[in-house]
């Protein structure tokens, strides 16, 4: 084994290094504390949510899509909320808040920049894209910028290969993406945020 | 809306995928209607036994859209026969994500009411009250626009309870994923509805004795059931007069890369690469290099492979897969051991962990190609690569995703060895660091 072959453990502790995978990384998170109170709007949701699995805990992926939706993340007092309403262990919500990539157990920006950097993308330009960020905002994957304003991740293929470099900005995907053109859009983020 | 063009006819083949997406207002249950939707799911309710739709799907010789290519009317015999107690379901896989391909997407929000209509037609056949759609958490627009096209289609009848009169009730429900490749596995997606992390079960048993809570599960793509109303109104000789003796029908090519006019096409199975590269994709951006058939688990193929046809048959007799059908063209300005590089992070990013030689054998495929492709690699690091893709091949895993993941690697190595023989012995890349440039 070489220098280069690193123990998993010093690649994963190491600064600025990839995000760990997802097998590994959501057991090294920590969930992030917040007030998180069950308003009826939520009760109502998850209410909804769980009449439409034969078992509670199917609901599970529902709920934590309900928090995140409004927070931006999922705090621990949420993942306890979300366990006591299921009547499953804190655990089994925790797994699945780490296992699956979008869910976050800490908070992002107050707005979400994913640029795809996956096969096609690749080829398209997306690290022309992440170059432009990084030159114009300061900002690389896995970084907040803008003073918390934009968080930006690179993401695995969003299926949207035909329109490559595709950026999802809040959920909704802008495809034929130019360096130029995602500048703008999240300079407009901070415009929005600066008003 | 998806800026990439969707065309329905080229070269005059009977088309029936694609043939209301183009429409405005598509995914409006009016104008659906008027380009025919629903048509069969009136005809297999007011005429045809639920054995009877899976016997036309049969003989159809139809074959899943969503990889593996198992022929669907087969599948659906194999649930349990009626008297069995347990609630049936119908597990409806729009977790689309696998690199390359970007079809179903086209489906869910151009043609939502074709997909409910193939959903219903397969929950009829095999006895299922509910259906689940698993869609991918990314696929938010998909998401809305497919959950209005259900309510207009139970508002009309067309789901909810004794449809159409006919005594027979159906509900469907979106299951919201969150970005996790490994749940657009058929087990995955069961594990995940339940609740857990898409984790694939060890087979058997196999979902239709044991799916869903334990319970008679069938799995089929988004594009698989958008095949079946057609079927089941113009019927399986009208079906099999198009695409190949073994692999009949239309499918959706999706187009990406460097070529000039990407995007999502409806076309025989049995075209060839080339005709699709050079007809309805535009021509290749520069000169054609390789490309990957059908998504990146299928491999890779150089140039020298363009004439081979898009179907199971043809793709396997070079080593390679039909895979989904999206085939990703690199140029000669694009890199190989790049190119492998991004697919292997993408690998390690999604493998589940539970199995050794995936979880091990993902994250050094992704250290030795990052090393080759950051100048350091060695001579014996192509053989370490080749080694190391057949620990993780054959079927030693759980599920198919290892084989998937080593798939590309391997034909990179050995379509392209003295890329990667380059790489080593000048230290760099040789190519651009945008392709293209």
């Amino acid at each position: 084994m070489s220098e280069a072959v690193r123990p998993l453990s010093a690649r994963l502790s190491s600064p600025g290094s990839a995000p760990p995978p997802a097998h590994t990384g959501g057991a090294m998170a920590v969930a992030a504390s917040a007030r998180f109170e069950l308003d009826p709007a939520m009760r109502a949701a998850w209410e909804e949510a769980v009449a439409r699995y034969p078992k509670r805990r199917a609901a599970v992926m529902e709920l934590l899509h309900t928090v995140q939706d409004r927070l931006g993340f999922v705090p621990r007092e949420a993942v306890a909320a979300i366990a006591g309403f299921l009547e499953i262990p804190d655990v089994a919500v925790f797994e699945v808040l780490t296992f699956y990539p979008m869910y976050r157990a800490t908070p992002g920006g107050r707005h979400a920049v994913r640029v795809c950097h996956n096969i096609a993308c690749d080829l398209m330009g997306a690290r022309g894209l992440l170059r432009a960020l990084r030159a114009r905002f300061g900002v690389r994957p896995g970084e907040t910028g803008g003073e918390g304003a934009f968080h930006l991740e690179a993401v695995e293929c969003l299926a949207a290969c035909g329109g490559a470099p595709v950026v999802d900005v809040d959920g909704e995907y802008h495809e034929g993406m130019t360096p130029e053109g995602l500048c703008e859009a999240v300079g407009r983020l901070l415009d929005g945020e600066a008003r | 809306m998806s800026a990439a063009p969707v065309n329905a006819s080229l070269g005059g083949h009977p088309t029936y995928l694609l043939d209301r997406a183009a429409l405005p207002g598509s995914e409006r249950l009016a104008v659906a209607r008027e380009g025919g939707a629903y048509r069969a799911l009136e005809k297999a309710l007011r005429g045809m036994k639920p054995a009877e739709v899976t016997e036309v799907v049969k003989a159809s010789g139809l074959r899943g859209r969503g990889g593996a290519g198992f022929p669907t009317g087969l599948k659906w015999t194999f649930m349990p026969p009626p008297g069995d107690p347990r609630p049936r379901y119908f597990l409806l896989n729009a977790d689309e994500s696998e690199p390359g391909t970007f079809k179903d997407r086209v489906l869910l929000e151009r043609d939502p009411h074709l997909v409910i209509e193939g959903l219903a037609l397969a929950s009829y056949a095999i006895g299922a009250r509910t259906c689940y759609v698993y869609m991918r958490g990314e696929f938010r627009r998909p998401k809305r626009i497919f959950e209005a096209a259900i309510a207009e289609a139970r508002e009309a009848g067309f789901l909810g309870k004794n449809l159409l009169g006919r005594g027979f009730d159906l509900e469907v429900v979106v299951h919201r994923g969150a970005g996790a490749y490994i749940a657009g596995e058929e087990t995955g997606a069961m594990e995940s509805i339940e609740g857990k992390p898409a984790r694939p079960r060890p087979k058997p048993p196999f979902p239709a004795g044991f799916g869903l809570w334990g319970c008679p599960t069938t799995i089929n793509n988004v594009e698989t059931v958008a095949n079946v109303p057609a079927i089941v109104e113009r019927g399986s000789e009208w079906y099999r007069r198009i695409g190949t003796d073994k692999s009949p029908g239309n499918f959706l090519c999706g187009v990406s890369g460097r070529v000039n006019r990407p995007g999502v096409f409806e076309l025989p199975l049995g075209t060839r690469v080339r005709a699709i590269l050079e007809g309805p994709a535009g021509g290749v951006r520069g000169t054609l290099k390789a490309f990957y058939p059908g998504g990146s688990s299928t491999g890779i193929l150089p140039a020298a492979h363009a004439d081979v046809a898009m179907d199971h048959e043809a793709l396997r007799a070079v080593g390679a897969m039909l895979g989904t059908g999206g085939i990703t063209v690199l140029d000669d300005t694009a890199c190989v051991v790049r190119a492998s590089a991004v697919l292997a992070r993408f690998y390690e990013h999604e493998t589940c962990g539970q199995c050794s030689q995936c979880r091990l054998g993902c994250e050094w495929m992704r250290r030795l190609l990052d090393r080759i492709e950051g100048g350091a690699g060695r001579r014996e690091d192509l053989d370490l690569l080749l080694d190391l893709g057949a620990n993780m091949s054959g079927g030693k895993t759980i599920c198919a995703f290892a084989d998937g993941a080593a798939i590309p690697l391997v034909s990179a190595v050995r379509h392209f060895r003295e890329e990667f023989e380059a790489h080593v012995r000048e230290g760099r890349c040789p190519f651009p660091e945008d392709p293209g440039a």
